[in-house]
């Protein structure tokens, strides 16, 4: 058994970080942002760590049972900005305990292994560790009802949706005898197997991830958790979270179940129903935080409805997709943060401060995937993905998807140019605005120059798909 | 000097927000003429016996999907710009007093909406034009919304989702024809002048023809369509209006005979008189409903619509007198109609009548039905000889929308022509505003007695796309 360490790097830097904070608990208690200041250190280590490492050759460690790759560096990298962007929003706002700031890098350590798994079992145990400190993170502020409520549904949707992929892992172990994926994908390759419960196995890990992910008929807990849980927490939930659960999908799915073409009928089938219902039940919201929510069920939908072409344009447009939206969530999220998420509570922003209304403006209409911002580019691969594979009314669909979405999200910005002379916002610190600015501003930029980052994922895509065939 | 054309409109958006309040409109204005004295310099650059693109700019801009920032012009985009870049001045200077709050913004906006009106115009690269089409709209959107009716924002609203129904349509098309294209070429480009060799068959070219019909009827528009655009007009304040109105249509007409035209030659022959007849009911219903209208507004508003029916009539008549009509007709239209809105804002501003604008106002109303010495009147002319060409009755059609409309605009302005002035201090017209509307009317009835300028300007792109049209069937 082959035990290399130095791969590990990013992830062993996190840890440290944890264990540093753990530390630093009992040496400097009455210090209140030595947590904050260690734990952000960490993150910046790690991220220069894994951009360091960046090779398009995949490198194994453990017997296979990790896969690093250069799309779970740019996972992991969009991962760590994410942590990074909460805590920081966050900080005036966050206990400043240990216990908090631990926890929460526990999740993006769980986020960051669940982007490398190769094998049932490491995937398993990731998925958990990044839940249950998402269970934790979000019960964390006592004095909000509404976090211990959503909170709990949070926890009981994603253990059905953990026992679901548990139940599924196990049938895949029986059919092939291992858990890593590479002797599973060989295995059904080369034997014959029964195929009843192969499709139970699949249909069993799509009611999991979806559940995890949010499409339609599983989404119930997306807009109550965006809508009760502290906002930063939901910033990290609605991005970095986000892709990790896509990155193990992609791992999983396309050298797994690709060979059964069911997979193909299931996925479109969701994806139709979450576009249309999401972005029908857009339209009667006028709370941004649900509005988001239900926006994100659609952006699942959307992500999902592309699975379905060839891999090698689906894994550039989900990756694609899942950096322009990771970011446009950050900014929204901060909005939301800055400004209210009643619709009212936007009167007149744009009139009084128009870099604020603008800010809004990039977001919004990067949601709804219009130029010149990072979610049109977003949009315009999978319209390309699918129409090269001839799904031409699914393109419609998306396409129109985001109309009925756009009236959604043109509500508060109608709202913000109205007058408002008794406009008073809160005092909003430093911290906050920086996450906005940097998030509006990666928008702006993807938007106008999309090369920055094409070059990259599609080596990213090129290396994965030499591995898995 | 294309790129250069699309920049200087942006920097002088930056200097403006940087820049203090005071001079925000001075700045605008110097920017503004700047831009109209770099487009008339490219006038004297280009030439005009050539009708391909001319100053071609290229540069990569996704290397791995073949998208590129490429740029050109000929006669029919140089026409555009300088309708653009003239009409932009004057929207400037009915701004001068009108807007009073965040002059920054609005000036800003109001540049950015250069550049990218411009952008649409120039650009060769089909993902480029949408991108440019889509950030112009958002420009236009804001500043109709913020400087707008405030307690109106749903028209806003309403406007900003109908046209994005048409993009939608419109980025769905060009992403197939680029899928098409490419399948059947073996290399993939959304290049239009290599698109226009696209040897798509008939049926294939049927579907993707209303496809694309569609989404540009919403700016034109076409009258079942034309609700939301309608409506914007209305409620924005006067330089959105003029924007809104005088450059706005021109995207669509624009579209319709670079991308339709080029790329679709004989689904347009196929469908030449649906098209037709759908110009003639958007005509005739503008100006049957323009007398009922009780907001002078309004009333321009459908004149505009009406006059937009004319062009697509002529377009729709695939002949040389029938395009170079409405090109002129195009052209005629951003004047024309952002003159009346101009006069429209003198009025509201100082809440009065004015005596010498009397003159010019009765001019650009003739103007607007089409009256001989004016340039509407040769865009008209060359319209029905040209539709004549599709079937007598079409044609006969086409003159009776031309009396039709005398009759009906005249009746809608009568009142504001004829009638007693209600307010009794009544103040002179400002040297400024004297100078906008002599300059319109100049430009106006000069092309109206002297047309052979414009005609030589378009002669080479109509004759290009004429012969892709002979070759097509």
């Amino acid at each position: 058994m082959e035990f290399k360490l130095l791969p590990f790097l990013p992830e062993g830097i996190i840890l440290l970080t944890i264990v540093l904070i753990l530390i630093a608990n009992f040496t400097f208690k009455g210090k209140k942002n030595i947590f904050f200041s260690v734990a952000l250190i960490g993150l910046l280590v790690s991220t220069i760590a894994v951009i360091l490492s960046l090779s398009p050759q995949g490198k194994t460690a453990i017997n296979n049972f990790f896969q690093k790759d250069l799309l779970s560096e740019i996972s992991q990298i969009l991962i760590l900005f994410s942590t990074a962007c909460s805590l920081i929003y966050g900080k005036k706002e966050n206990p400043a305990t240990a216990e908090f700031y631990s926890t929460f890098l526990f999740a993006t350590f769980g986020g960051m292994l669940l982007t490398i798994a190769n094998d049932l079992t490491v995937l398993l145990v990731s998925l958990e560790a990044l839940a249950i400190s998402l269970y934790l993170l979000i019960a964390m502020q006592e004095a909000n009802s509404k976090s211990a409520e959503s909170a709990f549904k949070y926890f009981l949707m994603n253990s059905l949706g953990f026992a679901f992929i548990t139940f599924s892992f196990a049938i895949l172990y029986g059919i092939s005898g291992s858990t890593l994926i590479e002797n599973i994908v060989n295995f059904l390759e080369a034997n014959s197997f029964n195929a009843s419960l192969f499709i139970l196995s699949l249909v069993m890990a799509c009611a999991g991830f979806f559940l995890k992910l949010g499409i339609f008929p599983f989404h119930s807990w997306v807009p109550d958790v965006y809508e009760g849980t502290p906002l930063n927490i939901a910033m990290f939930v609605s991005s970095g979270v986000k892709v990790a659960i896509f990155t193990a999908f992609l791992r999983l799915f396309i050298p797994v179940f690709g060979i059964s073409p069911i997979w193909i009928k299931v996925f479109l089938v969701f994806s139709v129903i979450s576009i249309i219902a999401g972005s029908l039940m857009m339209l009667g919201q006028d709370n941004i935080r649900r509005l988001l929510g239900f926006s994100d069920i659609v952006h699942s939908g959307t992500i999902l409805s592309v699975l379905v072409v060839i891999p090698s344009l689906a894994i550039f447009s989900t990756v694609f997709y899942l950096i322009a939206y990771a970011f446009t969530m950050i900014s929204s999220f901060a909005l939301v943060g800055i400004v209210g998420e009643e619709f009212n509570m936007w009167r007149g922003i744009f009139k009084e401060i128009p870099l604020l209304g603008g800010s809004g403006i990039v977001a919004f209409m990067s949601l709804a995937g219009l130029p010149p911002f990072a979610g049109f580019w977003a949009k315009f691969f999978v319209l390309l993905s699918l129409i090269h594979n001839n799904f031409f009314f699914m393109a419609l669909l998306v396409a129109f998807s985001s109309l009925l979405a756009l009236y959604g999200y043109l509500k508060p910005i109608a709202e913000s140019y109205k007058e408002n002379k008794s406009l008073s916002l809160k005092q909003v610190n430093f911290w906050k605005f920086l996450v906005l600015s940097v998030s509006v501003l990666a928008i702006v930029v993807l938007g106008v120059f999309p090369e920055l980052i094409t070059g990259k994922i599609t080596e990213a895509v090129i290396s994965f798909l030499s591995q898995n065939g | 000097m294309v790129s250069l054309l699309l920049i200087v409109p942006i920097i002088g958006a930056v200097v403006v927000t940087i820049g203090k309040r005071e001079f925000a409109k001075w700045t605008a204005l110097f920017f503004t003429s700047l831009e109209l004295l770099l487009s008339l310099f490219t006038c004297f650059k280009f030439n005009f016996s050539a009708s391909d693109f001319q100053f071609v700019e290229f540069k990569k801009w996704i290397t791995d999907f073949s998208i590129a920032y490429k740029v050109g012009i000929d006669g029919l985009s140089l026409l555009m710009i300088l309708m653009t870049t003239f009409i932009t001045i004057i929207a400037v200077l009915s701004a001068w007093n009108y807007i009073n709050t965040q002059e920054k913004l609005f000036y800003a906006l109001l540049l950015c909406f250069e550049a990218f009106s411009i952008g649409v115009f120039v650009s060769i690269d089909l993902l480029l034009f949408f991108v440019f089409l889509e950030t112009a709209v958002i420009s236009a959107t804001l500043m109709t919304g913020i400087w707008g009716n405030n307690k109106n924002t749903s028209s806003t609203t309403r406007f900003f989702v109908f046209s994005s129904v048409g993009s939608m349509l419109f980025f769905v098309g060009i992403v197939t024809i680029y899928v098409l294209f490419g399948k059947s070429a073996g290399y993939f480009t959304f290049d239009i002048t290599e698109l226009s060799n696209n040897g798509f068959s008939v049926e294939v070219q049927k579907i993707l023809f209303w496809f694309f019909f569609l989404a540009i009827a919403f700016m034109i528009p076409v009258v079942p369509f034309h609700t939301g655009i309608l409506n914007a007009i209305v409620e924005s304040p006067i330089p959105g209006s003029i924007l809104l109105a005088g450059i706005l249509p021109k995207f669509g007409a624009y579209a319709l005979l670079r991308v339709c035209l080029s790329l679709f030659p004989n689904a347009f022959k196929i469908y030449a008189l649906p098209v037709s007849i759908l110009g003639i009911i958007t005509i005739l219903y503008a100006v049957l409903i323009a007398p009922t209208q009780k907001n002078i507004k309004s009333v321009i508003a459908y004149g505009s619509i009406s006059m937009m029916g004319f062009v697509l009539v002529g377009i729709s008549g695939l002949n040389a007198c029938g395009l170079k009509g409405s090109i002129i007709q195009m052209f005629s239209h951003g004047l024309v109609i952002s003159g009346l809105f101009f006069i429209v804002g003198m009025i509201n501003k100082s809440a009065n009548l004015v005596t010498k604008i009397s003159i010019f106002s009765v001019i650009l109303v003739m103007a607007l039905i089409g009256l001989p010495g004016t340039s509407s009147f040769v865009g008209e002319l060359l319209t029905i000889i040209g539709s004549l060409k599709i079937s007598k009755v079409i044609g006969l059609l086409t003159a009776f929308g031309i009396i039709l409309s005398a009759v009906c605009l005249i009746y809608a302005c009568k009142d504001a022509l004829l009638k007693k002035p209600s307010v009794s201090n009544i103040k002179d017209v400002a040297l400024r505003e004297f100078i906008v509307l002599l300059s319109i009317v100049f430009v106006v009835i000069f092309v109206g007695i002297y047309p052979k300028l414009l005609l030589k300007l378009v002669h080479g792109y109509t004759k290009l796309v004429l012969e892709g049209v002979k070759n097509g069937i």
